[in-house]
């Protein structure tokens, strides 16, 4: 519109900022946890992938690995799935909202400390529970499997790594708050309150009857909704409008997204509980709330491609926005599974087959795991103050990713759609609908080597990039401040 | 390529700086579309969709809430399908009991509840030919009402019966079933044993008697002896 293409002439690049050292400050602050929570990330990336394709290949043949107790699938597949999720999702998503608070805020980490043991305390916890899982003490309730005894760990480290967003918030020169440090700041909030309620109603002092499938469906569409989606929205909101030098369009809805997400999205889960054994009213609040999605949908959708319009070309040429135009594609596609996943017809067929593992990995790699590389991609060179090791390796990175989740995603969610018809048909054996999942389960298989592939060669990257990488120059608080005394607030 | 672009971030860093991007945003946030410039449909079908998806959710809630019931797990359940099709098995003992039920908290205050009435103020109604007589006569009795001087077992009765039927100035508007069930339990008790009367019989008198305003009198109720 009109206002946009006025005000795109006050979006002033970086090399001519007001205050043009401060960015490599800012950066320079950051660089020592920034690599130990971006390095243990890629770490579990890793081993979740090489889990992944260990679990995928159970599943279309059980005797593979089976002599073994500590790699049965029932323990392979949540130490898997704990690994992706608090593994790679959170140290990354610590990394990339820190960054993008200090950036924004305009502040630098007045010291690391803290940060660091709270990062050694999240990863020490991981272990822990992970390790707890493997041998055979997992809770058995998705995404929450950790034992009891690695949680309350993953609750103090949280609170040692989360508060730091808000120091640099509040310690920063910026007047301004935009979209991203509303999603961060929500995200860092949320995350607390769904874990401690989830852990303390379904683990410590488990609540009775359906109530805990209730409380289960909460927690998981919450976390997804609340914290990874948010922490993807900011980076979206935040790598848009830098990269294509171009105001967010119809930038004055996003309020309105944000509010409708958090308070709608609280609500969303109780349709995956459709069709379940757990009352009616929260399967219908459930839907409904699932159908107020629609207007988050839309407004995200003339946000982003509305900003993306137009400009394409740059999208083909920069890495980071190659990933993060992938990324959001993908969040629409999962909002739309969502909203259609609600309509009772729908779930009649697809609820409890390979379609809801198709949409979890659509929203967590197709989704947030791209937008994430795609900013580790433009934070890691300025962090480190050096090129990427080696330019192929990107590039292998990129379509195997791509390439990857299409496969798993596709051939999860044909062959969950085709299980969910069979099901639905009484006059097929149920032994004869599984076994007509096996090419689907073969193709999913193959999707996770190939984004294994491309894992191992971000983590090779970036491994060689750190190794390339001078010794940081020791710049705090303290030389922010000397740099721009004017600018102090 | 991509990587080209990488190994020159330092000599050429383009990109918006984050005090801009700030700035720029925060003006937007304020700036709402004025009808006069760069004005366009989107926000006003933008907000046609919010106002359909509330519409439309909140009609999905009311209609399939069940009741917030915690017992109902299938939201397409209709409590009246059951309640309904229990209504129309009641046996006739169930019939005797439910119109015992209505005298009991309505009839009794003048009939008494040994069905004697009162001497010389409200008529008995155990061994009342009107009771155990045509049924004709007792539905409209109960449907209408009575009023002026009427004899039951050669004693005069001079009191107002008041209308119980869906009637014109009638206080009472009992469904056909429920004058069904009061009368069948008033004919079969304190020894009296005329046969049950159906819903579908007071129906049948009651659109008979539509247009009819006002109570019976003795006389006008002779026909029907």
């Amino acid at each position: 519109m009109a206002t946009d293409s006025s005000l795109t002439s006050e979006l002033t690049p970086e090399r001519s900022a007001k205050h043009p050292e401060e960015v490599s400050i800012i950066d320079a602050s950051l660089r020592t946890p920034l690599v130990v929570l971006i390095g243990s990330a890629l770490v579990w990336l890793l081993i979740a992938s090489v889990l992944g394709v260990v679990s995928a290949w159970k599943l279309h043949t059980p005797a593979f690995l089976d002599a073994c107790e500590f790699v049965t699938y029932g323990r392979v597949q949540p130490a898997q799935t704990n690994a992706f999720i608090f593994g790679w999702g959170f140290n990354a998503a610590f990394a990339v909202s820190l960054w993008l608070m200090a950036r924004l805020s305009r502040g630098a980490l007045p010291g690391s400390g803290v940060l660091l043991l709270g990062a050694v305390f999240w990863n020490l916890g991981v272990t822990l529970g992970i390790g707890g899982i493997i041998l055979g003490f997992s809770t058995s309730l998705e995404w929450l499997e950790m034992p009891g005894f690695a949680t309350p760990l993953l609750l103090v480290a949280y609170a040692l790594i989360g508060s730091w967003s808000l120091v640099v918030f509040r310690a920063g020169r910026s007047h301004q708050i935009y979209a991203s440090q509303w999603y961060l700041i929500a995200a860092l909030f949320c995350f607390p309150w769904i874990y401690s309620v989830a852990q303390v109603m379904l683990v410590f002092s488990p609540v009775r009857g359906t109530v805990q499938s209730i409380i289960h469906a909460w927690f998981s569409s919450n976390l997804f909704l609340l914290w990874f989606a948010s922490i993807g929205l900011a980076i979206i909101y935040y790598f848009l409008p830098k990269l294509l030098v171009k105001p967010v369009s119809n930038y004055y809805l996003a309020s309105l997204s944000f509010w409708w997400l958090v308070i709608f999205g609280s609500w969303a889960g109780g349709a995956r509980l459709l069709g379940g054994p757990v009352p009616a009213w929260v399967q219908t609040v459930g839907t409904a709330a699932s159908f107020m999605l629609v207007v988050p949908l839309v407004i995200l959708g003339m946000n982003h491609y509305g900003t993306l319009a137009g400009r394409w070309s740059v999208v083909k040429e920069n890495l980071s926005l190659r990933f993060i135009a992938f990324g959001i594609v993908a969040l629409s596609l999962v909002l739309v599974a969502w909203v259609v996943g609600a309509i009772h017809g729908v779930a009649q067929i697809i609820q409890f087959t390979h379609v809801t593992t198709a949409q979890i990995q659509l929203g967590l790699y197709g989704f947030f795991s791209m937008v994430v590389f795609g900013a580790l991609y433009y934070i890691v060179p300025r962090m480190l103050d050096t090129a990427w090791a080696n330019a192929p390796l990107t590039t292998v990175h990129f379509w195997a990713s791509a390439l990857g989740v299409v496969v798993l995603v596709g051939s999860l969610a044909i062959g969950g759609v085709e299980q969910g018809l069979r099901l639905a048909d009484g006059s097929i054996a149920f032994a004869a609908v599984t076994k007509a999942t096996l090419p689907y389960l073969f193709a999913a298989t193959i999707g996770f080597v190939i984004l294994a592939i491309g894992q191992l060669a971000f983590v090779l990257n970036f491994f060689w990039t750190l190794s390339r990488a001078s010794a940081p120059a020791v710049r705090t608080m303290k030389g922010l401040l000397a740099a721009q005394p004017e600018a102090a607030r | 390529m991509s990587a080209d672009q990488n190994n020159h971030f330092f000599y050429d860093q383009s990109d918006a700086s984050d005090e801009s991007i700030q700035a720029v945003h925060s003006q937007l946030l304020h700036q709402k579309p004025e009808p006069r410039e760069g004005y366009k449909a989107m926000p006003l079908f933008l907000l046609g969709l919010v106002s359909s998806m509330i519409f439309v959710t909140s009609i999905y809630v009311v209609q399939h809430r069940v009741g917030f019931s915690p017992m109902v797990y299938d939201e397409r359940f209709e409590p009246k399908d059951t309640a309904g099709g229990a209504v129309a098995e009641l046996t006739p003992e169930q019939i005797v009991a439910a119109g015992k039920k209505h005298y009991t908290s309505t009839c009794v205050a003048c009939h008494q509840a040994n069905g004697q009435g009162v001497a010389g103020v409200y008529p008995p109604l155990a061994g009342s030919d009107w009771v155990t007589g045509n049924e004709e006569r007792v539905i409209r009795v109960l449907l209408h009402g009575l009023t002026g001087p009427i004899d039951v077992g050669g004693t005069t009765y001079n009191g107002a019966m008041p209308a119980f039927g869906k009637v014109t100035g009638g206080g009472y508007n009992w469904s056909d079933e429920k004058v069904a069930q009061v009368l069948t339990y008033i004919r079969g008790e304190w020894g009296n044993q005329a046969a049950p009367i159906t819903k579908d019989k007071v129906t049948e008198v009651l659109n008979a008697e539509k247009d009819r305003g006002k109570p019976w009198t003795q006389g006008e109720l002779d026909p029907f002896k």
